[in-house]
């Protein structure tokens, strides 16, 4: 079992003060980027400390969940600011206006060795569509972009965030698709959909299908069985109360086939102090129950 | 048919570098001079050079206040000039919260997150001295914005309440929930009420609640809904209350239970299209029979393209299906504070000729 993040890393207050005067003209585009792979190398280092694997880079470049998606892949454009869940942060909705495939230019999202990007359900529920008249349509093309990325990527572990799993209905039919998706990255390298947010009992239709690797969300959701390998998202990740380790033990305990054990969500939701805190958590959690 | 802001404006730099102590460029000193003369408004620039951070900042809300007239709206403030901003200001002037760091609201835009430690209390009022020095200098109607408890809750951690119901043995999401309500219910009583009652006593007639994480959690408008009418109860004011960048139809019912509340002023034109998509969610508010002011988003905030008074027109005829003319108060989405003040005139002063050509389209006052 080894501790992993699953999204977008608070980030640092270094890297805060060059966004803010990189956005305010005071400073060099060479010392922005400087300032950001710095940071990315601070994560990446307290990652391997902590042992945490797969690592990712923080997402850093990455000014929401879809905005590299909308930089990327031909058929969007950047649409109204839109509170991201029940969060105080805001993503720019992606608006489909053409037929969505990937162009180029995503590995500079990508340079930790997991890449986290939103699955098909949730883009399509996240998305404004005005293209497509078969939303099935809709969430392959947008798989088959993913999977053009991966594929170019090379990286190993891939994460599908479904977030949107637990406050929507999906059908029977938009399971299946994750499931195909989930079932293509799988043939690349290692796949997990996570599911976070609220409660994750979506998982068991997954399962049903064959998604035999799924993350699930037992801060904010009630525990759910599965049969399947699990990421654990047991830490919050949207309050600062730190939890016991006696407490965290025994939820992972609950559960047979654990792989990884995570904070619930987008550690981007902490200061970066508060975040880490939480990642020594993960880490001697992990060590225990190893 | 009346135009108001909705608080904020920019802090100038010349203020923002004058307040920490650091040097001004020409470029400041150009910008300052620009609205003083434009503004007609005195400065003695010596004070530039010794440390007077409370008179520059009286100057900068002097000059926002002449910036909001002279774009000929009816209601006004100081454009937030005498406070730092909506969440960590007022935060300051209580106990019970202690501040953890940063964290990111959208792109590189941040705010400095606080958690509640112990039940919070007022240290005293915080907004008298913006609205008296509001009043001194201007003729119009003012409109004092206040944070609301459930803004102010939502937008903390909790590592109090929540301690403390899950020492009782709750599980995880019931605590969050038990404990939010209880926060909510006593930033209502023991924070906002007194701070209300301080104003009304000052002489504020108009007071709006800032609540733009109203919607954040569906399930969680009734908790603000109950919170408003126990800190609004009796208070001799007009009040609106300001919601933004949310799902609207979470509001409807619940609001038509506010029972002190004459307006709610919300953001449309970030979600608008040339289809006037942004304001059909009015059509529900028309099913509810919702019949009180309705402060009317005509201008995005987050955006430097300055709507033409014809758009702006377009968008209150379009909204005038659904709410009588003679209820609509129009005010950009939010407060104006991510643009620069030449950005923020133009797209007011374009609100307010919009605004009279709808007038005379619906032959209202």
């Amino acid at each position: 079992m080894k501790p992993t993040l699953v999204g977008i890393h608070s980030r640092p207050d270094a890297l805060i003060e060059a966004t803010r005067d990189f956005d305010r003209g005071r400073l060099s585009r060479e010392d922005f980027l400087k300032a950001l792979k710095n940071a990315e190398e601070m994560l990446i280092k307290e990652q391997a400390d902590l042992g945490f694997s797969p690592t990712v880079d923080g997402m850093y470049n990455w000014q929401d969940l879809f905005r590299p998606l909308v930089e990327t892949f031909n058929g969007l454009a950047l649409g109204p600011l839109t509170r991201f869940f029940d969060n105080n942060t805001f993503y720019k909705k992606p608006l489909i206006i053409n037929k969505i495939s990937y162009r180029s230019g995503f590995k500079k999202y990508v340079k930790g060795s997991k890449l986290v990007i939103p699955g098909p359900y949730t883009f399509l529920k996240l998305s404004s569509n005005n293209f497509y008249e078969d939303e099935l349509e809709l969430m392959r093309d947008y798989s088959n972009s993913i999977y053009e990325v991966v594929k170019e990527l090379g990286v190993k572990h891939v994460q599908l965030n479904e977030p949107s799993l637990t406050c929507a209905e999906p059908e029977d039919c938009h399971l299946d698709l994750i499931a195909e998706a989930f079932k293509r990255l799988r043939s690349v390298g290692e796949a997990v959909v996570h599911i976070y947010f609220g409660d994750c009992d979506k998982a068991l239709g997954l399962q049903e299908r064959g998604v035999d690797f799924i993350g699930i969300d037992v801060v904010e959701g009630q525990p759910v069985e599965l049969d399947t390998k699990i990421l654990l998202g047991v830490v919050d990740s949207r309050n600062t109360l730190l939890e016991s380790p006696e407490h965290l033990i025994r939820m992972v305990e609950k559960f047979d086939d654990v792989v990884y054990i995570a904070p619930n969500c987008d550690m981007e939701f902490l200061p970066y102090e508060y975040a880490l805190r939480k990642m020594k958590l993960l880490s001697i959690v992990a060590g225990e129950t190893r | 048919m009346k135009t108001q802001e909705i608080g904020s404006l920019a802090k100038p730099n010349w203020r923002v570098k004058h307040l920490r102590g650091l040097s001004l460029n020409e470029e400041d000193i150009a910008e300052l001079r620009y609205w003083n003369g434009l503004l007609n408004v005195d400065f003695d620039y010596r004070l530039l050079e010794s440390r007077s951070p409370d008179k520059i900042a009286k100057h900068s809300a002097l000059l926002a206040i002449r910036l909001l007239e002279m774009a000929g709206l009816d209601v006004v403030f100081d454009g937030e000039q005498l406070r730092g901003e909506m969440y960590e200001y007022p935060l300051r002037h209580l106990s019970g919260f202690a501040f953890r760091g940063v964290v990111r609201s959208f792109d590189n835009k941040y705010y400095r997150k606080a958690s509640c430690v112990s039940k919070p209390k007022l240290l005293e009022p915080y907004h008298i001295e913006e609205y008296l020095f509001t009043r001194q200098n201007t003729s119009k109607e003012i409109k004092v914005p206040v944070t609301g408890p459930y803004t102010l809750a939502e937008w903390s951690y909790d590592e109090y309440y929540t301690r403390k119901y899950l020492d009782l043995g709750l599980g995880h999401r019931e605590a969050k929930l038990k404990a939010k309500e209880e926060l909510v219910m006593d930033l209502a009583r023991e924070v906002i009420r007194p701070n209300l009652e301080a104003l009304v006593n000052a002489g504020a007639r108009i007071i709006q609640v800032d609540e733009p994480a109203l919607t954040t959690k569906p399930n969680e408008v009734p908790m603000f809904v109950e919170a408003f009418n126990e800190m609004s109860s009796g208070l001799d004011c007009k009040l609106v209350v300001h919601v933004c960048y949310g799902d609207y139809s979470l509001l409807l019912p619940h609001v038509l239970n506010l029972k002190n509340c004459s307006q709610l002023a919300l953001e449309f034109a970030n979600r608008d299209d040339e289809n006037r998509t942004g304001y059909r969610v009015l059509g529900l508010f028309k099913e509810y029979l919702y019949e009180r002011e309705l402060g009317l988003g005509v201008v995005d905030v987050h955006s430097d393209y300055i709507e033409s008074p014809e758009l702006v027109k377009n968008r209150i005829i379009y909204a005038s299906r659904f709410i009588e003319p003679d209820k609509i108060y129009v005010n950009p989405d939010c407060g104006l504070r991510t643009r620069t003040w030449r950005v923020a005139y133009q797209k007011l002063r374009n609100m307010v000729l919009g605004a009279k050509l709808a007038k005379e389209e619906l032959e209202v006052d």
